[in-house]
């Protein structure tokens, strides 16, 4: 059994890493594909002298499969280009920008998990009864209202009638608290919906109707029974959630004028900083086949049942 | 029992006993990535299977679980291809160009009546939708099918309509049956059957069964771990055990005079062997601990 | 369709069996019972006029094992679940129901367990075994941890597992049905109970493991009394004390088990008693009343099997017969002559 363990996890980490790959290939035929680099950069006024200068620079004269190998080549020593803007790494300005949004997204995501799971148990648990109600109710309303919405509604109450809390910056945890409820709203309406459902599913089974005829206690039932068989699709939407918050934070961080990553991408894209843009699509992109890959590897370690069926 | 409205078969008229699926030393394992999951249910490993399925005759293939009956099954239906070994049909070697055609003329009825059907789809459509999708048939000529079908399988034209989940597992293993017979074949493969079914209702199924092949000159490979529902309708019997044929031969032989241990213990646990024995048989088959309340065949 | 042929099949059973054994030289069936039942109906709370069960009565004493025989539909399932206590709350129970001679909301929940059809779906796929086993018997018997597992250890050795730790760390799909319904046992016997209902326990199983099953059973019965909900006659027959036959929500006929096969008095336990195919002997058609068990809804004033009776007369169709004969035998038609 443990050998076969390790052996799934090989071949996971293995499938993962393909990925990746061609991840990195797509973004490089995307950007092809987007037009002619050169034009891009320079704008269309550019002379033919000046283009010819950028093209040998940036080796954009040569076959493609050489540039294709160059760029795989560049990726692997981490280089990603200079920055047009800041006239830096590419690499190096987005990197200084991830410790801002991993705050952001850590604190949204831990606040969605706790506030999401426990309103899904909730509703599931006691479906007919006020705080059931209430969960269900609030998850339709989380879901529907979109967050530059809720970010300006928050900001009107909390900011400038309460005059609590900042509008935006990053200066203090006081600046955290808005972005961070605003973008956990979403992610936990979405967690509450799938956990209600999974405990649902879980609570009318068959093994924790024979566990109530053993006559184990209702809470008994619930921690050891019925939660580590929801935790699996709970898990799955957990890690759909963490892989699209790195990009998915774009929309708070603009409204909160937060600088992180998001704020980051939107500004390079008005700025035609492709260095910039191209190294954020990279790390996001590998943030979301990290977290699949860590979801997967999960999955193994919370139901045994996978370990035996074919990978 | 309703009588099929079409004229029996063309087939029909050939020596009845001709071999119409033969399987010649057939080997097959499952790949290795799914051998795992075989192994926790005892491993689907087919070792020399040599079998020989009559025309007109019903073939019954007891095992227990793991033992590798529903294994045969696909193999048969050309739904995976032997390792090593031939399957013949027909007196021809069954190849990959003529699985197609081959699959018109064998057909399957599944263990879960309910499962083989699509809950969206009324009875009617489904019953007739091999017969679009393989012969593009006028659709006059497909009702007149339709109704033929469903009346050899007794039932009333009023089903057609009805979604699976308003009729009964009885009707709807009925209606599995009517799909399979619609497209007229030679040889229907019976994977347990009956086993989900209710007892009365496995005795109508049974019957039916029994009825099609006498009428239809139908064959049958009817597959199942009740040794009583193909003790009632086979006259040959073979017995499979992890993926090994131990005994085979004609249902006298080996139920009255099973030649191995497996079987005579396979005998030994079905309760009460002597329920629904009507006439006398030339012997006991098989002797019970003392104590239980059994019912003897009169010796 | 297929004809019912009631009469036919009398002679046969009444020949066979005086061959058979007398009956069980019993484990002393004696004392007060353990499990009494007293004018059950269940309805669904909604439609009270929908009855699932209807003035189900019966009795079981200790060492006793009684067959409970019905089609899907018949109202065993429901049955079972209220007598453990664990019905839907969309149905509403009349009538009484005694454990021990207390009533079922008075008694310990421990006094009664059950094992189900299909073992693999009553046990949590993402727990061992001896996880699951060690905590019913913590929650039962308030041992400590090494304690329940010593305890988990005895129970899967009582069922026949000689290899109990190794078992109690697999996990239920890791295991063959068979393995698992004897843990389902186990930890049956965890709660040391009076009454263990078993639903189709053997059902799914192949014939030598469903023997296994079946003398496990037969070892165990003479500490409590054993409901066993069956579809095989085969097995009713051989390990029953006495027989029940259920059919539509109503029991038709009770009687000790050889009464029962030798001269079924209701023509449905009759129809199903000719609709098991023989093992041996020449093949004959089998007979199987025609039509189906009537659903809750349509159920009629009149006799439930009145539609599919050969020997109907007019009284069927507006009266319902009740249990009536002589203490081994009850049976509920009006007609006996025929």
């Amino acid at each position: 059994m443990r050998r076969n363990t390790r052996k799934i996890f090989a071949s996971k980490i293995a499938r993962a890493l393909v990925t990746v790959v061609l991840m990195v290939t797509s973004v490089f035929v995307l950007m092809r594909c987007a037009g002619d680099p050169v034009t891009v950069l320079l704008g269309p006024d550019a002379t033919a002298d000046m283009r010819a200068a950028y093209s040998g620079e940036l080796g954009l004269d040569r076959p493609i499969l050489a540039q294709y190998l160059a760029y795989l080549h560049n990726i692997v020593r981490g280089s990603l280009g200079v920055s047009y803007v800041y006239r830096q790494d590419a690499l190096g300005v987005v990197l200084s920008h991830l410790p801002l949004t991993l705050t952001l997204t850590c604190s949204a995501l831990t606040l969605a998990a706790l506030a999401g799971v426990a309103a899904g148990i909730a509703a599931a648990v006691f479906p007919s009864s006020f705080i059931g109600r209430a969960c269900t109710v609030g998850t339709v309303v989380g879901l529907c209202v979109p967050s530059f919405f809720l970010a300006i509604v928050l900001m009107l109450v909390f900011s400038i009638q309460l005059n609590w809390l900042p509008t935006g910056g990053a200066e203090s945890w006081r600046s955290l608290v808005l972005p961070a409820v605003t973008m956990a709203a979403a992610s936990s309406a979405v967690l509450a919906r799938y956990t209600r459902v999974a405990v649902r599913e879980s609570l009318d089974s068959r093994y924790v109707l024979a566990a109530f005829a053993r006559g184990i206690p209702f809470w008994r039932i619930l921690i050891h029974h019925v939660l580590p068989n929801a935790a699996v699709p709970i898990l799955t939407i957990l890690g759909l959630l963490i892989g699209g918050a790195v990009t998915g934070s774009t929309v708070v961080e603009t409204v909160f004028s937060w600088p992180g990553i998001g704020n980051l991408f939107v500004t390079s894209v008005g700025n035609r900083d492709i260095p910039v843009v191209q190294a954020i699509v990279l790390l996001a992109g590998t943030a979301m086949i990290m977290t699949n890959l860590a979801v997967d590897l999960g999955y193994t370690w919370l139901d045994p049942r996978s370990k035996s069926s074919e990978t | 029992m309703a009588l099929p409205i079409e004229p029996p078969h063309v087939h029909t008229a050939r020596a009845s006993s001709e071999p119409i699926l033969e399987l010649r030393n057939v080997d097959f394992s499952y790949p290795a990535a799914r051998r795992s999951a075989a192994q926790v249910l005892g491993g689907s490993r087919l070792h020399k299977i040599n079998m020989i399925i009559r025309r007109g005759k019903a073939h019954g293939l007891i095992g227990e679980s793991g033992s590798g009956k529903s294994t045969i099954a696909k193999l048969l239906l050309g739904l995976i291809a032997p390792e090593a070994g031939q399957i013949f049909f027909d007196g021809e070697l069954l190849t990959p160009d003529r699985l197609a055609a081959f699959r018109l003329r064998v057909q399957p009825v599944f263990q879960s009546p309910l499962d083989a059907l699509d809950p969206i789809t009324p009875i009617g459509k489904q019953i007739i939708a091999p017969l679009l999708v393989n012969f593009k048939m006028k659709s006059s000529e497909c009702q007149a099918r339709l109704a033929a079908a469903i009346s050899a399988v007794g039932l009333s034209g009023e089903i057609l309509g009805k979604l699976p989940h308003q009729i009964s597992g009885g009707q709807a293993q009925r209606v599995n049956i009517a799909r399979a017979l619609i497209l007229h074949p030679e040889v229907l493969i019976c994977d347990e059957p009956v086993s989900a079914l209710d007892m009365t209702v496995q005795a109508q199924i049974l019957n039916l069964l029994s009825d099609l092949r006498e009428s239809r000159g139908l064959s049958l490979l009817f597959i199942s771990h009740d040794i009583r529902s193909v003790a009632y309708l086979c006259s040959e019997i073979t017995v499979l055990k992890r993926g090994s044929i131990v005994e085979s031969g004609s249902r006298d032989e080996v139920l009255l005079d099973p030649k191995t241990g497996y079987m005579k213990s396979l005998l030994e646990a079905v309760p009460n062997s002597g329920l629904g024995l009507q006439t006398a048989s030339p012997s006991k088959p098989c002797s019970q601990p003392a104590g239980r309340r059994d019912l003897p065949a009169e010796g | 369709m297929d004809q019912t042929s009631s009469h036919a099949l009398e002679a046969p059973y009444a020949r066979t069996l005086e061959h058979g054994s007398a009956g069980r030289p019993a484990i002393a069936a004696g004392g007060a019972p353990i499990l009494s039942i007293t004018g059950l109906t269940v309805v669904l709370a909604e439609q009270p006029e929908t009855r699932l069960l209807e003035a189900v009565q019966f009795e079981l004493r200790k060492g006793e094992f009684f067959a409970l025989v019905g089609e899907s539909g018949s109202g065993k399932s429901v049955l079972c679940s209220t007598i453990m206590g664990v019905a839907s709350s969309e149905l509403r129970c009349l009538g009484d129901i005694h454990i021990e001679g207390r009533r079922l909301s008075d008694v310990d929940r421990r006094q009664r367990a059950m094992i189900y059809q299909q073992p693999s779906l009553y046990l949590n796929p993402v727990r061992n075994i001896g996880f699951q086993l060690r905590e019913t018997v913590q929650v039962l018997d308030g041992l400590s941890k090494k304690e329940a597992s010593e305890r988990a250890a005895d129970l899967l050795r009582d069922v026949g597992i000689n290899d109990p730790n190794e078992t109690m760390r697999k996990y239920p799909h890791e295991m063959s049905g068979g393995m698992n319904q004897r843990v389902m046992i186990a930890m049956a016997l965890a709660m040391k109970p009076k009454l263990l209902i078993a639903d189709e326990p053997t059902s799914a199983l192949d014939v030598t493991t469903q023997k296994q099953i079946l003398d496990l059973l037969e070892r165990l019965r003479s500490d409590m009394a054993i409901l066993f909900v069956t579809h095989d006659l085969g097995v009713a027959l051989q390990r029953s004390d006495r027989i029940g036959v259920l059919y539509a929500g109503q029991l038709v006929e009770i009687g000790r088990a050889d009464l029962v096969a030798r001269t079924p008095l209701h023509p449905y336990t009759r129809a199903l008693f000719s609709a098991v195919p023989p093992l041996s002997g020449r093949p004959r058609r089998l007979h199987s009343p025609a039509g189906s068990l009537p659903e809750p809804t349509q159920r009629q004033a009149g006799c439930n099997f009145a539609s599919r009776c050969s020997g109907r007369l007019d009284i069927c169709r507006h009266t319902r017969p009740t249990l009536q004969g002589i203490p081994q035998q009850v049976v509920a038609c009006h007609n006996l002559e025929a």
